[in-house]
């Protein structure tokens, strides 16, 4: 989005290609609190004043889902679900990240049926149930405060004996009295009847642990949205757009942000960030070529 | 006062500049007061004079449901809010519209279609992943007579979502039968749902991920 709001200041001529809602993961967060000047907002909120902002600016969207890139003559072609081939100079790379599965029994047979990634989308179906949520991060921990709202019990299952998240997340969480940790435990099976999840198995320090539960839901890192590139730029063994200088990838003229790198640190404001810089250097790219 | 700000009116206006035939919609609703569904289909309407609104009061039941078009194939059971206003938006275009956007292999799965398709797509207005499966629910339900669409606002609709096992959105429910969670793809969707009525499984819920090529 900021991409896209940079390109459109800079005067550069552009097509943003999304898919089917703003924002990405941040759209997913129910509360963003750490975005600068704006205290407390939810994730498709922030998401939705971005975009305003940048079709203001002349940024030109379209709900197209990128397919395949590849390089040709001109520069890059990207092939979309609606049929269409896009001609374009340049390219920014800004699809994101989805988020991983856990790859324990039980994971995929319950999708949809108490097992989810999306606590935004789902939270409705957990009122006064219990609830399981795995991991240990960011987003880990605000799903959790934001599920514990509505669950009648909230378990959060980390790896670790200390909290990735925020200090001031975690501070939150742990002292929230519907709240419970498992510290150094993992997931090892979702266990169900023919009609969803009804518990988890946890491998604890004291040994193997069956927990009931209505709900499971994975909050375990991401898997970067780069099929469509694969053969185009180098990527990591994640499968994340490896960089230099933060957006530059391996092939001159295409550039990535966000989620979608090797970058550590991933944040709504770092991915801000990452988007003006990829806008402004595709800019110079474009100019370089036009004085060459 | 107008629910859609003078922006959202503006990008609407935009939107809605690709339509090229009449569309009519039917919101049925139970109260002489249409309340919020039929408040922002009033004013998408204003938008738009290529846009008919039909009004029709039922005391079936105290929910509204939108019809799009004019063949009753493309309904939305509950208020169209949240990220489903963009499915409804979408909807509203391509019913307008005279090209039809579906892949080539779905045209031809389309034309093949030896029985009859009900579609429901399970939704939450919150559910950023949801407005993929309905617009494609619904795009099929618009380019054949054998497919009808419906999308459901879980929560409106809980007697339904108990029914169909809904416990995560988007969830796409095919005859009752098979079903697919999670965001959709075009492409895997038609493929495994082609494989799944070719095989027709005797098990009377499938889920059509184990029928993925």
């Amino acid at each position: 989005m900021s991409a896209a709001l940079y390109a459109a200041r800079y005067g550069i001529s552009h097509l943003v290609l999304e898919s089917w809602q703003p924002g990405g993961q941040a759209a997913l967060t129910s509360l963003i609190e750490n975005y600068p000047g704006v205290p407390s907002v939810s994730g498709a909120k922030l998401a939705g004043l971005m975009k305003s902002q940048a079709v203001e600016a002349g940024a030109s969207f379209v709900t197209e889902t990128a397919l395949l890139a590849s390089a040709s003559d001109e520069g890059f072609l990207v092939a979309t679900d609606s049929g269409s081939h896009h001609h374009a100079k340049t390219l920014i790379i800004a699809t994101g990240a989805a988020p991983a599965k856990l790859g324990v029994p039980g994971e995929d047979r319950y999708i949809g049926r108490g097992v989810s990634f999306c606590a935004t989308c789902d939270a409705p179906f957990y009122r006064d149930k219990r609830v399981v949520v795995v991991g240990g991060g960011d987003s880990a921990v605000k799903e959790a405060l934001h599920l514990a709202d509505v669950a009648r019990s909230l378990v959060l299952v980390h790896r670790r004996d200390a909290l990735r998240a925020e200090p001031r997340l975690a501070r939150r969480l742990v002292e929230n009295p519907s709240c419970t940790v498992k510290w150094s435990s993992t997931l090892s099976a979702v266990t169900g009847d023919d009609h969803g999840v009804t518990g988890v198995d946890l491998n604890t320090p004291r040994g193997m642990e069956h927990l009931e539960t209505d709900g499971v839901f994975l909050y375990v890192g991401t898997r970067p949205a780069t099929e469509p590139f694969a053969n185009l730029v180098e990527l990591d063994e994640r499968g994340a757009v490896l960089t230099r200088n933060i957006v530059e990838t391996s092939v001159p003229g295409v550039f990535a942000a966000g989620d979608v790198t090797a970058n550590a640190f991933r944040q709504v404001v770092t991915a801000a960030s990452d988007g003006a810089r990829a806008a402004w250097a595709a800019f110079e790219y474009l100019e370089d070529r036009r004085q060459s | 006062m107008p629910i859609l700000s003078e922006e959202d009116r503006k990008a609407v206006r935009q939107h809605f500049s690709a339509i090229e035939d009449i569309v009519p919609i039917t919101l049925t609703h139970p109260l002489e007061d249409p309340g919020d569904t039929g408040a922002i289909l009033g004013e998408l309407a204003e938008l738009c004079d290529k846009i008919k609104l039909i009004t029709v009061h039922s005391r079936d039941d105290d929910r509204p449901v939108v019809s799009v078009g004019d063949h009753g194939r493309v309904l939305f059971l509950g208020t169209p809010s949240g990220y489903e206003f963009n499915s409804l938006l979408t909807s509203i275009i391509d019913a307008g519209r005279r090209v039809v956007r579906l892949q080539p292999e779905t045209e031809t799965f389309l034309e093949e279609l030896a029985e009859n398709l009900n579609i429901m797509v399970f939704v939450t207005p919150t559910c950023p992943h949801c407005p993929g499966s309905a617009v494609l629910a619904n795009r099929m339900a618009a380019a054949s007579r054998k497919v009808t669409s419906r999308v459901i606002e879980a929560q409106e609709y809980p007697e339904l979502a108990r029914e169909y096992g809904v416990m995560g959105v988007p969830r796409t429910v095919i005859n009752g039968k098979f079903h697919w969670e999670g965001a959709v793809g075009e492409k895997n969707l038609v493929a495994s749902l082609s494989r799944a009525i070719a095989a027709s499984p005797d098990a009377a819920v499938v889920n059509l991920a184990e029928f993925m090529p």
